[in-house]
């Protein structure tokens, strides 16, 4: 597999994940697409890593990812995830069939990422990139009657990483694999955390069909005072962590124009909603 | 061609999340008929009002037909409404009943009627308790609900060996008669204290008006703990 060929599927990767390629594009050449991501919750794993169940939560966006070449070796990277809507089911009693508590639902923007992306090495079908991204509290950190209601967490985060990627053949099949290490500071009391991957894609048929597995982690530092004494109403204030398994079909339609679609589930975590979720987008590919 | 496709997934995705669903409670519990204010004893010929509350099959309180009756008139008498009559000396039991959707209940309690001029003391109840943890967060302690001399005012003081996890968002705490729900339930207050022993003061409130306390996770909507009243 050429690197020219495994650059737009690692950008469909990346555009789900909101981080950055290790290959960048070249001058001029960009990457985007609209996607919706939905989750629909309910249970959750709590601070001990065990699953409770809760009052069901859908989470749906509307987002835009863009990537665009300013370079040869830098990208200038965008996620706008420009329509965000929160809604908890009303709860019914079952004896009575009664309206208990009713439901509620929340409209906003969600937090938008703006970042670049900057080739260190690219060299025999080995690539290596650093990635900065800045994560802006364009979201609602508290809506609905509880506060509760979140589309974004309220604090500017600086991501930086470290993207390892190569592109290899096996048996005439190709595919590529990648590694990222990333750390990300967070403000506003809340902990640090430490940003794991590893990629594994494979074009089923050439140019057309690409099937992804990846697996996520972030890892808390623990070094934020944010916790539920402090922050009453927010839902997955701090300390957020999970081990995450994710799998992504993307076909071309034609050169340019093609769809994806993504699952994401978690093998583990903790103050994070336990549910999968589904993201489907159309990409446009100017190469 | 990409305006097909969009409007295709997006038709598609706001089918999913336009509306609302519904989660399903299992909130069923016995009906229950209460006799809020029993006493132990009372000199003749003195009166007294007796109250009922009767709490449905979800906890919530109705306003139903109570009968009140004397196990011995010739110690008191109860009319209609609960009022009570010291007669003479010795001991009778007053009970009241109700008949709701074809269900017979029946609360009682026994009382000494004293010779005329007996002091009687009534002392505050003081009613008990213990927090479990009903979900994976850790939630432990004691605790005891008294009443207040001179006053509606109860006090509701978490013992010392009180933990609750400082993780778990919008924590709450009710005072309800259906541990598996806050529908009808009173709000003490979101929980600012998880260490230790504090007291919370709770208004014009009968100490038999509820029978257990209710952790709940305001936003997951979850009971995460209770600690039942007992006498």
């Amino acid at each position: 597999m050429t690197l020219k060929k495994i650059i737009p599927t690692l950008i469909i990767i990346l555009s789900f994940q909101h981080s950055f390629a290790q290959w960048t594009k070249d001058k001029g050449k960009g990457y985007y697409k609209v996607s919706a991501w939905y989750l629909e919750s309910d249970e959750h794993y709590t601070d001990t890593g065990d699953k409770d169940p809760n009052a069901t939560r859908t989470n749906f966006n509307f987002n835009f990812y863009g990537q665009y070449g300013l370079t040869k070796k830098l990208d200038l990277v965008a996620y706008i995830p420009f329509f965000s809507r929160t809604t908890q089911n009303d709860a019914i009693s079952r004896t009575t069939g009664q309206v208990l508590t009713e439901g509620e639902a929340v409209n906003s923007i969600g937090d938008i990422d703006l970042g670049v992306n900057y080739s260190l090495f690219n060299k025999n079908s080995w690539a290596l990139s650093a990635s900065l991204k800045f994560g802006l509290p364009t979201g609602k950190s508290e809506g609905g009657s509880d506060g509760s209601f979140q589309t974004g967490d309220g604090e500017f985060n600086q991501l930086v990483q470290l993207n390892l990627g190569k592109s290899f053949n096996i048996y005439n099949q190709s595919f590529y694999s990648k590694v990222y290490l990333g750390f990300n500071n967070r403000t506003n009391d809340f902990s640090d955390q430490l940003t794991t991957g590893l990629e594994l894609g494979t074009q089923l048929i050439q140019n057309k069909f690409w099937l992804i597995g990846r697996l996520n982690t972030i890892q808390s530092l623990h070094n934020g005072s944010l916790n539920a004494q402090n922050s009453q109403g927010s839902i997955f204030a701090n300390n957020i962590e999970y081990v995450g398994l994710g799998a992504e079909v993307a076909y071309y339609i034609n050169k340019k124009l093609g769809v994806s679609f993504n699952y994401s589930s978690l093998l583990s975590g903790k103050i994070i909603a336990a549910n999968p979720s589904f993201s489907a987008g159309v990409f446009l590919d100017v190469k | 061609m990409i305006k097909k496709y969009t409007f295709l997934l997006v038709s598609l995705l706001l089918l999913q999340t336009s509306c609302i669903g519904e989660d399903i409670v299992n909130d069923f519990i016995e009906p229950e008929l209460r006799i809020l204010n029993p006493i132990n004893s009372l000199p003749v010929p003195e009166t007294y009002q007796l109250n009922t509350a009767y709490f449905n099959n979800i906890g919530i309180e109705e306003e139903t037909i109570v009968t009140w009756s004397s196990s011995n008139l010739n110690i008191a008498t109860v009319d209609t409404s609960g009022f009570l009559t010291a007669i003479s000396e010795g001991t009778t039991t007053i009970s009241a009943s109700v008949l709701e959707n074809d269900i017979f209940l029946e609360e009682s309690f026994s009382i000494t009627i004293t010779e005329n001029g007996t002091v009687v003391i009534i002392e505050p109840v003081v009613k008990s308790g213990t927090i479990v943890t009903t979900s994976s967060y850790l939630l432990t302690g004691g605790f005891t609900l008294a009443e207040q001399e001179n006053s509606d005012n109860l006090l509701l003081s978490v013992n010392s060996d009180y933990q609750a996890t400082t993780s778990l968002p919008g924590l709450y705490l009710y005072l309800t008669n259906n541990p598996n729900s806050i529908s009808g339930a009173y709000s003490v207050g979101p929980v600012s204290v998880f260490n230790g022993a504090h007291t919370y003061t709770i208004p014009n409130t009968n100490i038999n008006d509820y029978t257990y306390l209710l952790y709940w996770c305001q936003p997951f909507g979850v009971k995460v703990g209770t600690g039942e009243i007992l006498d």
